[in-house]
């Protein structure tokens, strides 16, 4: 039998289910593989898991499908690992009161899947496969439909949490509005699992707006891009965001698009003549900016209708183009390059690309994309960006990891603009490097409070 | 709490306090105290001192002389609170943070504003008009509360439905940290901020933790049109399962508000609006947006209504009868008030298909406890206001108000809910908490607010039960 530390694989099978080191040969955690996982399917037993490795001070990983795991600040060490994807019940929807109450363990794509046979849905956007809601909420952040609903964290009404001291904690409820006591649930939203296993939460979600429009347009400058999503705001679309044309051509698939410039995304929502209203503005902001409608998809709660130019497909025949897809093959881009990382590192061909998502103030999304643009001549890779121009979000993929001077004056940029970067996936040591430089003595002490022996996901952070 | 052990050096705290803030901003005659022991709840307490900084650095200075002395802080904006949270720790020091009233900066390419905690919540709102930019939150104190309180308390008001509460609102701030004076920066004008979410935890901690100095709010474009109906419905249970209906089918009101049978009956009586005896609840309901998608929800709106025997739809047309219709609304605390010298109230919150047991529990608890019960409910967050008149020179009285407020804490809690959507918990509803929470809960949060505040001098007998901080400070000196 195997033995991490004092504690052994036969002591965990006490508790709970074990997947021993033969089978978790694959599992690779920021380059670390656990010698054994276990799968508890209680909450009172990942709460015992955790109280015991804080009592032996053995270090361990928590991960829900592990689709995100290796991305961020990476593992310091590890021993063994616990996965929440046992945490399973099917899901609670509450179609009265909108909210669906789940387990970590479930996968955010059968939430979704469920919310929608109700005419429901989450604004998150769909993960790889395997995600877990737990680990999406650990990950943390805001999806693309961010303008339109709000962030990740704000979905989240309540949760329970087991903590390193072996107990599980409750905060929070399933009403919107609640200030009794501190918002301690949040604190857990993006914390990538070093604080606490989130077991169970407690989610907000919508109606399915009764009528939507996806737009692709292309554009000719960046230029073009700013002064659209700028006169976009107020009409207050759902989702607003500008690719490189040769970026949008891989990701959603695009033929017979030239090959500069740049594509816009932009979805609009609400009763359909908020929305025809909000398209008649975007029109004329098109034409005054010598935009070009490439596609458009408009969707009604009980049946679709494509619009488009015969100039264009997205994902084959443009009849078989559902919504859902096109954000599918967003993340599928968004996390594509990550597994590319450490999942394969026999194979020479593998990729080793390198993401870094930019939060800079709005207004500066634009200098800072055309900054990016001027550095990428002193790199001899390619680099993809994507910009959520009235988000303040720049996404950057380098298509190499060896370009260590491309890399740092990109970085650099962040601060010039009054904003910072994270990575978000990037082989473990440039991580490593990167993050060493990131902490301030408060995370610290919040790290501490939680879990002052420093095992719970070691190394790992927001 | 009521120690005083740490008055004894009062003489030297507000010597110090003086030589350090300057005299004309530290008050020490006991009629300028009276003007700080107060909240809009019956708790008062008289403070030892009273600090009026106007910069981020004589805050610090501030705390950090406090600390030295032991002596508690109790920060406090317009003092406005329903749940006595600006009420002074007896014989601590009032910090008034309404001398700190700049707006910093409106900067609306950014979608932020940067202002000072004494800032009222209508200061901004002005300030922002001229942009067609507007901030969200407006809770009903709004024109004098300020904005310092509203992120204490995590203030709501009618537009959260649509909008969202302050904490959607926030998007930093600097605050100053006890009992160095610690001046820290957490969030930002980025959607993001490197690190854990600290800004989360400090957004409705109702001045436990730290002083906010100056806090970055969003602010957003101003609807492009609003259109505004009022419903009248036979019964209670009626007009409360509309609110649902109405959320429930996707529509998205920005306002849904609800008086229910006793609120409505005196706001006929005194505002004389002619409402016929069957009227039992009344709804006001706003839609924003478009001005061409607003057709369809009031159509929406108003067929669900329908569904559920509605008595009188009456859509405003201009601002003025706008204003008509709401007129039920707003004059409905002071039109139940009027009925005795006090009254009592507190903000539980239901999950919105609750609604409908909840109103009938609200008149159970009135009958059974033989009190006037009448509620304000901001219907679609599930947000009641159940407000007690009494009088305290009637014996037994306010005991009976007070008896009948526990019970719809209870009945709340027992629904799904939580005793508390707005206000916050300050000291009403402290004896609440362990509805709500576990020991284990509480002394976890405890340890938090300790972790920020390690001398405890920040509104130390504030939200937590007497027993818990007991304990807390045992376990911190073991």
């Amino acid at each position: 039998m195997h033995k991490a530390g004092s504690v052994s694989e036969s002591y965990l099978q006490q508790i709970c289910q074990v997947r021993s080191a033969s089978e978790t040969a694959n599992t690779l955690l920021d380059g670390f593989e656990p010698q054994f996982v276990a799968e508890p399917i209680h909450d009172e037993e990942a709460a015992q898991l955790l109280h015991l490795a804080n009592k032996e001070g053995t270090p361990i990983a928590v991960m829900g499908g592990g689709t995100s795991f290796s991305t961020g600040a990476p593992l310091e060490k590890l021993e063994w690992a616990i996965s929440t994807q046992k945490l399973y019940a099917d899901p609670v929807i509450n179609t009265d009161d909108l909210l669906v109450i789940a387990k970590a363990g479930v996968p955010l794509a059968l939430i979704q899947e469920r919310l929608k046979e109700q005419g429901l849905f989450l604004p998150f956007d769909p993960g790889s496969k395997g995600t877990t809601i737990g680990g999406a909420l650990a990950l943390g952040g805001s999806g693309s439909h961010k303008l339109g609903y709000g962030s990740i964290k704000e979905a989240v009404l309540g949760m329970k949490v087991a903590l390193a001291d072996g107990k599980i904690y409750k905060f929070g409820g399933q009403t919107v509005k609640n200030v009794v006591g501190y918002d301690v649930g949040k604190i857990f939203v993006g914390a990538r699992g070093s604080l606490g296993i989130i077991t169970e939460v407690c989610l907000r979600v919508y109606p399915l707006p009764p009528f939507s429009k996806v737009i692709l347009g292309w554009v000719e400058n960046l230029g073009s891009t700013w002064r659209i999503a700028e006169s976009l705001e107020k009409v207050r679309p759902t989702v607003v965001e500008f690719y490189d044309a040769g970026t949008a051509k891989e990701v959603f698939s695009l033929e017979n698009i030239p090959a500069e410039g740049y594509v816009l995304l932009i979805k609009l929502s609400g009763s359909e003549p908020t929305v025809e209203k909000q398209w008649e503005t975007i029109s004329e902001v098109f034409v005054e900016n010598r935009a070009e409608l490439l596609w458009a998809l408009d969707e009604v709660r009980s049946s679709r209708s494509v619009v488009g130019g015969p100039k264009f497909k997205v994902g084959g025949s443009k009849f078989e183009v559902r919504e859902d897809t096109l954000w599918q093959q967003r993340t599928d881009w968004l996390c594509r390059a990550r597994l590319g990382n450490d999942a394969n590192k026999g194979d020479p061909n593998y990729r080793t690309d390198t993401g870094i998502k930019f939060f800079v103030p709005r207004v500066a999304s634009y200098d800072l994309a055309v900054e990016i643009e001027k550095l990428q001549s002193k790199c001899p890779y390619r680099s993809q960006i994507m910009v959520a121009p009235l988000r303040g979000l720049v996404f950057v993929n380098l298509e190499s990891s060896t370009c260590p001077e491309f890399f740092i004056e990109v970085v650099q940029l962040a601060k010039k603009f009054s904003g910072f970067a994270s990575l978000t996936y990037a082989p473990v040591a440039l991580r490593q490097e990167y993050y060493s430089q990131q902490q301030n003595h408060w995370d610290t002490r919040v790290k501490s409070f939680f879990d002052s022996r420093n095992i719970l996901n070691p190394g790992k952070r927001p | 709490m009521g120690k005083h052990v740490y008055t004894d050096s009062r003489e030297e705290l507000l010597s110090e306090l003086q030589k350090e803030i300057g005299k004309a901003k530290v008050l020490s005659r006991t009629r300028d105290l009276l003007a700080y022991d107060y909240d809009a709840t019956p708790f008062m307490n008289l403070p030892a001192v009273v600090v009026l900084p106007e910069s981020t650095e004589e805050v610090s200075k501030t705390l950090k002389i406090a600390a030295g002395y032991g002596v508690p802080v109790t920060p406090r904006g317009a003092g406005t609170s329903l749940s006595g949270g600006p009420v002074p720790t007896p014989g601590g020091i009032v910090m008034s943070l309404t001398r700190m009233d700049k707006i910093l900066e409106i900067d609306v390419k950014n979608g932020i504003a940067i202002v000072q905690p004494g800032v009222t919540n209508k200061a901004l709102q002005d300030a922002l008009k001229p942009f067609g930019y507007w901030y969200p939150p407006d809770p009903a104190s709004f024109s004098v509360a300020t904005i310092g309180g509203n992120v204490a308390e995590n203030a709501g008001g009618p537009h959260c439905l649509k909008y969202g509460v302050t904490a959607n609102y926030v998007a930093g701030f600097e605050v100053v940290l006890p009992p160095t004076g610690e001046i820290v920066h957490l969030g930002g004008v980025t959607e993001e901020s490197p690190g854990y979410d600290l800004a989360s935890l400090f957004v409705g901690s109702e001045g436990t933790m730290g002083i906010m100095t100056k806090i970055t709010v969003r602010i957003t474009p101003v609807p492009m049109a609003t259109s505004t109906v009022l419903a009248i419905f036979k019964s209670c249970w009626d007009a409360a399962t509309s609110v649902f209906e109405i959320i429930k089918n996707g529509f998205n009101p920005s306002v849904l508000e609800m008086l229910e049978e006793r609120m409505l009956y005196e706001v006929n009586e005194v505002f004389k609006l002619g409402y016929s005896e069957e009227a039992k609840a009344l709804l006001i309901i706003e839609v924003d947006g478009e001005p061409e998608g607003l057709s369809v929800e009031l159509e929406g709106i108003t067929q669900i209504c329908r569904q559920n025997n509605v008595l009188l739809l009456q859509v405003a047309n201009t601002e003025e009868e706008r204003e008509n219709l709401w007129r039920a609304r707003r004059g409905g605390t002071s039109a139940l008030g009027r009925l005795k010298p006090d009254s009592a109230e507190n903000d539980i919150v239901v999950p919105r298909s609750k609604l409908p047991e909840m109103v009938d529990k609200l008149q159970e608890i009135s009958e059974s406890n033989g009190v006037i019960l009448g509620a304000l409910i901001h219907a679609g967050d599930g947000n009641c206001h159940p407000q007690v008149p009494f009088d305290t020179k009637v014996p037994g009285e306010q005991e009976a108000a007070e008896h009948a407020l526990w019970e719809v804490f209870q009945s709340a809690v027992d629904l799904g809910g939580t005793i508390s959507g707005e206000h916050g918990v300050g000291l009403e509803k402290i004896r609440g908490m362990k509805l709500v929470f576990n020991d284990d809960e509480l002394m976890l949060m405890r340890r938090l607010k300790l972790m920020f505040d390690p001398e405890d001098i920040l509104n130390p007998d504030k939200i937590f039960p007497e027993d818990i901080i007991i304990r807390s400070k045992e376990e911190q000196h073991a």
